[in-house]
């Protein structure tokens, strides 16, 4: 297994949290760059196999997506909203504010 | 000891000498005994269960027959708690998903109970299916019935510790790189990974959408086959479900079974795997020799290569599926401070809501997706994954094996705690099992005897791994490989 412990730098990890919308702390930042410098070293094996000519699989079936009818259909019953969300008063869902404190 | 299975539940239900109410209290009863000490339900719907066994039995002694009721009338089922159900809450065992109830089932929930089983809990896993342990888990690890001081393997593995403690028969699982047999080789219990694309994945939250499979874990072949063949069949709601009937595998496992011929690859005796296990997969290949099988030596890509693939692509796809996670639509919201605005939200309920390995994920994820990075690992890894296919297909059609027989996992059972400060140490023991994973191929685990532990006993499995939508045949090939073995259906707690 490679060792290379230098493949992402903190401030790399940093950035990479901010793109996936974490905040790690200073402590796991630095843990996190290890580990995930341990598992990008052992890709590092993939380089030496020979793959120039094979056309990468994304998926096992080749098997194409099956399209809908472009016809309204099932949506959720009302007594299924009322049970699952947070506020219904018989015609509208009240949802706690997404900035600002927490009441609906 | 041994209880009984789903067949025979099943066909102890339909003649009357039992009642599903009377199997559905007795894994109830079983479940507050000794789920106290393994920790593999996250919930347990006691009442519904009863209520829905008893409409069982009414429509029994109204007269119904158990064929027409269904092929899994009476008998207690659990599911793995990333399957949405409409009852009780969806958890995938993550603090980002506190308090959500899923507005509806998953269509293997649905399908189960249109066969007659009665659901009786959903069980504990590694934190949105992503660990080989089950101690990642905001609910806490689940405990191997066979030592409680060890892993049971995961993420499936509440499933398996409640199959292999006798809690239930069969539970579902999900499969994305080894979820199903690596728990089942660690415990004892039979897991089969179905070809991808034979059951449908609606209603089962998304982790790496091109290798997530769902399947059972139970205590013999039989009973996981007649399992998977009531959850199988065309969705038209997931558009990756392939067009076919429900798998008619339960009735083939009788058919002739001549000429096999299993293919090893030269990594299955490799000098990393731990010695007990490769003594008993050598054990395991005398016993079938003498049964007339014959083996042929194959060479697939290398594990390291493998793994590598798998931990490209696995984590890119569960950092697309858990984008959606941001704190607004789904659980767990962070308190925010003065001056914090939407991204400050995204990031500290993300960072709140997610465990250290599905943040580690996301990361890894993020990475090799990125510009200038995709090309250098992405990418590369999809051409290992089609050569992994490639590969496989020849073993298959050109080489004429019937199946691929590897061990499940590198070792028995570890000690919890023993890996959870190396993720790639932990990311190790999928090493035989990310193969049929890339390649969307069934694979099945089968118990294959037990090493000794101090004064535990261990279970050790095999894997057959086959070719695509030969789910049937391999199912075959892994009842002769159990009856071969003589190990299945034990209960690994008594009382």
């Amino acid at each position: 297994m490679s060792e290379q412990n230098d493949i992402l730098s903190e401030s790399a990890v940093r950035d990479l949290a901010s793109l996936s919308r974490l905040a790690p702390s200073d402590e796991q930042v630095e843990r996190l760059r290890r580990d995930l410098c341990a598992v990008l070293g052992h890709a590092e094996c993939l380089a030496r196999a020979p793959l120039e000519d094979v056309e990468p699989m994304a998926r096992p079936v080749d098997e194409t997506n099956r399209l809908d009818a472009d016809e309204p259909g099932t949506t959720l019953a009302p007594e299924t909203l009322e049970r699952i969300a947070p506020d219904f008063d018989g015609v509208f869902l009240g949802v706690p504010r997404v900035l600002g404190g927490g009441e609906s | 000891m041994e209880l009984p299975g789903v067949v025979e539940i099943r066909d102890a239900v339909a003649s009357g000498e039992t009642s599903a109410v009377e199997q559905t209290r007795s894994s109830l009863d079983r479940i507050e005994r000794l789920d106290g000490g393994l920790n593999a339900f996250t919930q347990v719907f006691g009442e519904r269960a009863v209520a829905r066994a008893e409409a069982v039995d009414a429509r029994l002694r109204a007269g119904e027959s158990a064929d027409a009721i269904g092929p899994l009338a009476g008998v207690p089922v659990a599911v793995k708690d990333n399957l949405c159900t409409e009852f009780g809450r969806t958890t995938c065992a993550s603090r980002m998903l506190e308090g959500y109830a899923s507005p509806f089932s998953a269509t293997v929930v649905e399908r189960l109970e249109r066969a007659g089983a009665v659901i009786v809990g959903k069980t504990n896993l590694d934190e949105f299916a992503m660990g080989s342990s089950g101690e990642h888990s905001c609910f806490g690890p689940t405990r191997n019935p066979w030592d409680p001081s060890r892993v049971p393997g995961g993420s499936s593995s509440g499933s398996a510790a409640a199959v292999a403690s006798g809690m239930v028969p069969v539970a579902l699982g999900s499969d994305t790189g080894g979820s199903i047999r690596q728990p089942a080789a660690l415990t004892g219990t039979v897991g089969f990974k179905p070809t991808y694309g034979t059951v449908s994945r609606w209603g089962l939250v998304a982790f790496g959408s091109s290798l997530d499979q769902v399947g059972p874990i139970a205590r013999s072949v039989e009973d996981a086959a007649l399992v998977y063949d009531a959850i199988s069949g065309r969705d038209p709601r997931d558009s990756t479900c392939l067009d076919r009937d429900a798998a008619g595998t339960f009735g083939a496992l009788d058919d002739p079974l001549e000429g096999l011929r299993l293919a090893v690859p030269t990594q299955a005796r490799d000098e990393s795997i731990e010695p007990r296990v490769r003594l008993i997969f050598g054990m395991m290949m005398r016993a079938l020799s003498e049964r007339g099988v014959e083996f042929e030596e194959v060479e697939l890509p290398s594990p390291d290569q493998m793994l590598a693939a798998y931990y490209i692509v696995a984590p890119a796809e569960a950092s697309s599926n858990l984008a959606r996670y941001d704190g607004v639509r789904y659980g767990h919201r962070a308190e925010l401070a003065d001056g914090d605005g939407l991204h400050e939200l995204y990031c500290k309920s993300r960072t709140e809501g997610f465990g250290d390995e599905v943040q580690r994920r996301i990361l890894l994820g993020t990475h090799v997706l990125r510009s200038g990075y995709a090309d250098q690992y992405y990418v590369r890894a999809l051409k290992m994954r089609r050569l992994i296919r490639s590969d496989y297909d020849a073993i298959f059609r050109v080489m004429g094996c019937d199946a691929v027989l590897t061990p499940t996992a590198p070792g028995p059972a570890f000690e919890l705690g023993s890996k959870t400060d190396d993720p790639m140490a932990l990311y190790l023991e999928d090493v035989f099992t990310v193969g049929a994973s890339l390649a969307g191929l069934p694979a099945a685990s089968v118990p294959a005897g037990f090493v000794p532990e101090g004064d535990r006993q261990l279970p050790v499995g095999v894997q057959l791994t086959g070719p695509a939508l030969g789910d049937a045949r391999l199912l075959r090939v892994a009842r002769e490989v159990e009856s071969a073995a003589g190990f299945a259906g034990r209960v690994a707690v008594t009382g």
